[in-house]
């Protein structure tokens, strides 16, 4: 009975660690022009520094819900800080209006729909979810998160 | 105001108070203002540099943006801190995000401004990344502003502390010390110490200085107050002393004076003059009487009496005789005492009286002298006569006596000897009791002397067949006087042998008695009974023995008990009746290293009448007396080898000496004309005549006589009367050795 319970629990932690091990990917549509970008664009694209590819082509960020696990995660493997700080970074630029946050889609699936229809923006999903009509243009290995 | 100044604690204290509080406060507030602006400074910094912190982030967001209005509004926020004077954000590529600046009021005094803080801006998602600068300066205006206000509420406080402190201070002082001080001060002043009063402490300051101050002065009046009990004792002492001294002064028979060392009279008393007549003047102006203008016979010895007295610092006195009152002259004793400061007392006593009875005493006693003198020589001029006829009557072999006849004379003689013996000792008492004694001491071997006393003893102790028996070692010597001696020791032995019994014996010995020679001579004679010791040395006791045919004067014991004290030594006997009796003297001992005169033993030579027969058979005789002459005449019958030349006084005797050239020649002293002394002189000064010999026959016994006539020359001095056999001796002597020393000159 214990040798049940005990295997039962193994095999539940390795599903949660299995999820939680989940491979982010930033994505955009397969018609620009870079094949990859660095985590420096991509930082400066998602926190409102530079929204442009460099080709020059614009590139507007999409966003998660925070319901989710996955906006979190992105965050923190992109740069290193949990949600708050990115509300309260965000929040200081309300005032100046110079920067917005990004656009927030309502799901994966949507955020999926979006990239794959429109050139000029970029968004992040879990590595599962890519299909052909997006690009992965930058990974986000849990492993290589600081 | 220096006086008010020196004059008051509290105003002394008040101005130091200030003065230091003064200093205190601005060295404090100096130091308190540096202190206070580098604290400030530092603080202003960390402010700013917290204030730096709290908008770190949004600047972060504004350079990494980069974000112009955000910067702005930070900037705008920041500039809310008036401690700011310009804050300005840069990017990373230096462009300017945002600036303030404060518009400056006074540039001039800005002469340094505070250093700026800089500060870089780090990425919010890359720490390794500077994404740009803040710049701010620190309003300087502002910060010393905000220093100086705070520098003057430090300053004020301690202004109201110091001065709080101060007057907690000064009432303390007019409280505590200045109040009890007066009190006391008034309390002294108040205080009557002779009567006993004493200071209390003020309250509540018992046992603090001020308590200890009151009892210090208290002690102090009580050291005072007995001082000067004990001088009102003595100046009470003093002038009771000065009082008795002024009533002995003024009332003293002595006359008292002061004088200066120059000797002049600074004060003297009515006795004084009234002896010596001078007075003090009554003007101090005018020359003051001096001791050394009394008139007196010798004035120099006045001055030789002070001076001494000054040079030596001891009581000096003198007798000085004034002149001017009168024809008596008035003697007075003076004596000088220094008593210090350059002063002398003098006390003068009138000693006229004291002088001239001394005199009168003086003149009585040479009165005396000369009439035993001459007593002496009227009394045995006759006597002479009278033994030597008896004498001549006893030995004239050509028509002998008859038995009764012979017995008559043998009384003549022993009459007259005793008559002379009683005529010498009178004259020695006398002469002791006069004080005309003359004692020559010298260092005398005893065994000599008593040899030669027991030998003269010895005939007539061998008539009472008594054993003389001397037991006195040689070395023993004394110190005293030969003749008187040896006049002593005769006077014991014949007094031993006179008491003595029939075959009875006198011992005489020497031994040592502490620091004396005792001389002692033991008799077996009755006896001294006890209750007669005291007549014993009285003159004229005899102790019964007057009533018996024992010769005696009873003074031969005084004479000696004289003569030994007047030699220093004492005399005195023990007895016991029925079986003798000691008579002992004690002398001091020769000193050791004087030479000791030997006693010239003159024991009488019997057996030198016959033997030299060459002689000058001249013999010159001077003598005015007639029986004299004829004693000497018969005497001379009984040398008929001799030619006697007479002469009557000295002048005829000396020419005739120059003719004859006598072997011999005999000479009278009292002579009248030339006196025999002076003729002796004569004689002895011309070389004709100065060999020979001259024999002094005198009836002057007095040993100064003696004495004059052996100093001016003469072989031997006979005293008249002389014994016969004597002179026979002494004649014959005297030729002898100038008929030797004359064939010694062939």
């Amino acid at each position: 009975m214990s040798k049940i319970l005990f295997s039962l629990l193994f095999l539940l932690m390795i599903a949660w660690t299995g999820s939680a091990q989940a491979d982010l990917v930033l994505i955009a549509n397969p018609a620009i022009a870079e094949n990859t970008i660095s985590r420096e664009e991509a930082i400066n694209i998602y926190m409102g520094r530079l929204r442009r590819f460099p080709s020059g082509a614009s590139a507007q960020p999409l966003d998660l819900p925070a319901n989710g696990t996955e906006k979190a995660l992105f965050y923190r493997l992109l740069v290193n800080k949990e949600l708050s700080d990115i509300d309260a970074y965000w929040a200081r630029l309300v005032f100046s209006g110079r920067a917005s946050p990004p656009h927030t889609v309502g799901s994966l699936q949507e955020m999926l729909e979006r990239v794959a229809g429109e050139t000029n923006v970029i968004g992040y999903v879990d590595r599962a979810f890519v299909d052909k009509r997006v690009r992965v243009i930058m990974e986000l290995p849990s492993t290589g998160a600081r | 105001m220096r006086n008010f100044w020196s004059n008051s604690i509290l105003i002394r204290t008040t101005f130091i108070l200030a003065i230091s509080a003064g200093l205190v406060g601005a060295l404090f507030i100096d130091l308190a203002a540096s202190v206070i602006a580098d604290r400030f400074h530092h603080q202003a910094y960390s402010r700013l540099g917290e204030l730096i912190d709290t908008v770190e982030r949004t600047v972060s967001i504004a350079c990494y943006l980069p974000d112009k209005p955000l910067a702005g509004e930070v900037v705008q926020g920041l500039m809310k801190n008036r401690e700011i004077a310009s804050i300005a954000i840069f990017d990373a590529k230096k462009e300017q995000l945002a600036g303030l600046s404060r518009p400056i009021e006074h540039v001039d005094t800005d002469m340094h401004g505070l250093p700026e803080i800089r500060r870089p801006v780090i990425s919010p998602f890359d720490p390794d990344s500077v994404v740009g600068e803040i710049v701010l300066i620190p309003d300087h205006m502002e910060i010393t502003r905000r220093i100086a206000q705070n520098v003057d509420d430090v300053k004020g406080l301690l202004g109201i502390e110091l001065a709080v402190l101060s007057l907690v201070v000064i009432s303390m002082i007019v409280l505590m010390v200045i109040r009890p001080i007066r009190r006391i001060s008034d309390d002294l002043h108040a205080m009557n110490a002779p009567a006993g009063d004493k200071l209390t402490p003020p309250r509540g300051h018992a046992n603090d200085e001020i308590g200890q101050v009151v009892e210090n002065v208290n002690a102090l009046v009580d050291d005072l107050v007995c001082a000067l009990r004990e001088e009102q004792t003595l100046r009470l002492y003093r002038e009771a002393g000065e009082k008795k001294y002024l009533a002995i002064f003024d009332n003293a028979e002595a006359g008292i004076c002061l004088l200066e060392t120059d000797g002049r009279i600074t004060s003297h008393n009515p006795a004084f003059a009234r002896m010596t007549g001078l007075c003090l003047a009554p003007d101090p102006l005018e020359n003051s009487p001096s001791l050394k203008k009394l008139h007196c016979r010798y004035p120099a010895k006045i001055e030789a009496a002070l001076s001494t007295c000054l040079q030596t610092d001891i009581t000096v006195t003198e007798d000085i005789e004034l002149l001017d009152s009168g024809s008596d002259s008035l003697w007075l004793h003076l004596i000088l005492t220094p008593i210090g400061q350059g002063l002398v007392q003098g006390i003068i006593s009138d000693i006229t009286e004291l002088t001239l009875a001394k005199q009168a005493a003086e003149d009585a006693s040479k009165a005396k002298s000369a009439f035993l003198a001459s007593m002496s020589h009227e009394l045995r001029t006759p006597l002479n006569a009278i033994i030597g006829f008896a004498q001549l009557l006893e030995m004239d072999k050509l028509t002998p006596l008859f038995d009764e006849q012979k017995i008559a004379v043998g009384h003549i003689m022993t009459s007259g000897r005793h008559l002379l013996n009683l005529i010498n000792e009178i004259l020695d008492l006398a002469r002791i009791e006069s004080g005309n004694l003359n004692i020559h001491l010298e260092n005398i071997e005893l065994a000599p002397l008593i040899e030669e006393a027991v030998s003269l003893s010895l005939p007539s102790a061998t008539t009472r067949q008594i054993n003389i028996r001397q037991l006195c070692s040689n070395e023993i010597a004394v110190r005293a006087d030969l003749q008187r001696l040896r006049q002593i020791l005769l006077n014991l032995l014949s007094n031993a042998i006179k008491y003595n019994r029939q075959g009875g014996s006198v011992t005489l010995f020497c031994d040592w008695v502490s620091d004396y020679v005792r001389i002692t001579v033991v008799d077996t004679g009755l006896g001294i009974p006890d209750e007669r010791r005291p007549e014993m040395f009285q003159p004229f006791h005899r102790l019964g023995a007057e009533r018996t045919s024992i010769e005696g004067t009873g003074i031969g014991l005084v004479v000696c008990q004289r003569l030994i004290k007047a030699m220093g030594g004492r005399i005195g006997f023990d007895s016991t009746t029925g079986v003798g009796s000691r008579f002992w003297i004690e002398l001091p001992p020769a000193a050791g290293t004087r030479e000791i005169a030997t006693a010239v033993s003159v024991a009488a030579s019997k057996n030198n009448s016959t033997k030299s027969q060459v002689f000058s058979n001249r013999v010159v005789y001077i003598e005015d007396n007639l029986t004299n002459i004829n004693v000497m005449k018969h005497v001379f019958r009984l040398l008929p080898d001799i030619e006697l030349l007479t002469a009557k006084n000295a002048e005829s005797g000396l020419e005739m000496i120059f003719e004859t050239q006598p072997g011999l020649v005999l000479m009278d002293i009292n002579l009248p004309g030339m006196t025999g002394l002076e003729a002796i002189r004569r004689l002895k000064t011309h070389p004709d005549t100065a060999s020979i010999p001259v024999i002094a026959v005198s009836a002057a016994a007095m040993l100064g006589d003696v004495e004059l006539g052996l100093k001016s020359g003469v072989t031997s001095y006979l005293t008249k009367p002389f014994d016969v056999p004597d002179l026979i001796a002494q004649v014959r002597k005297a030729l002898n050795k100038t008929a030797t020393s004359e064939i010694g000159l062939i």
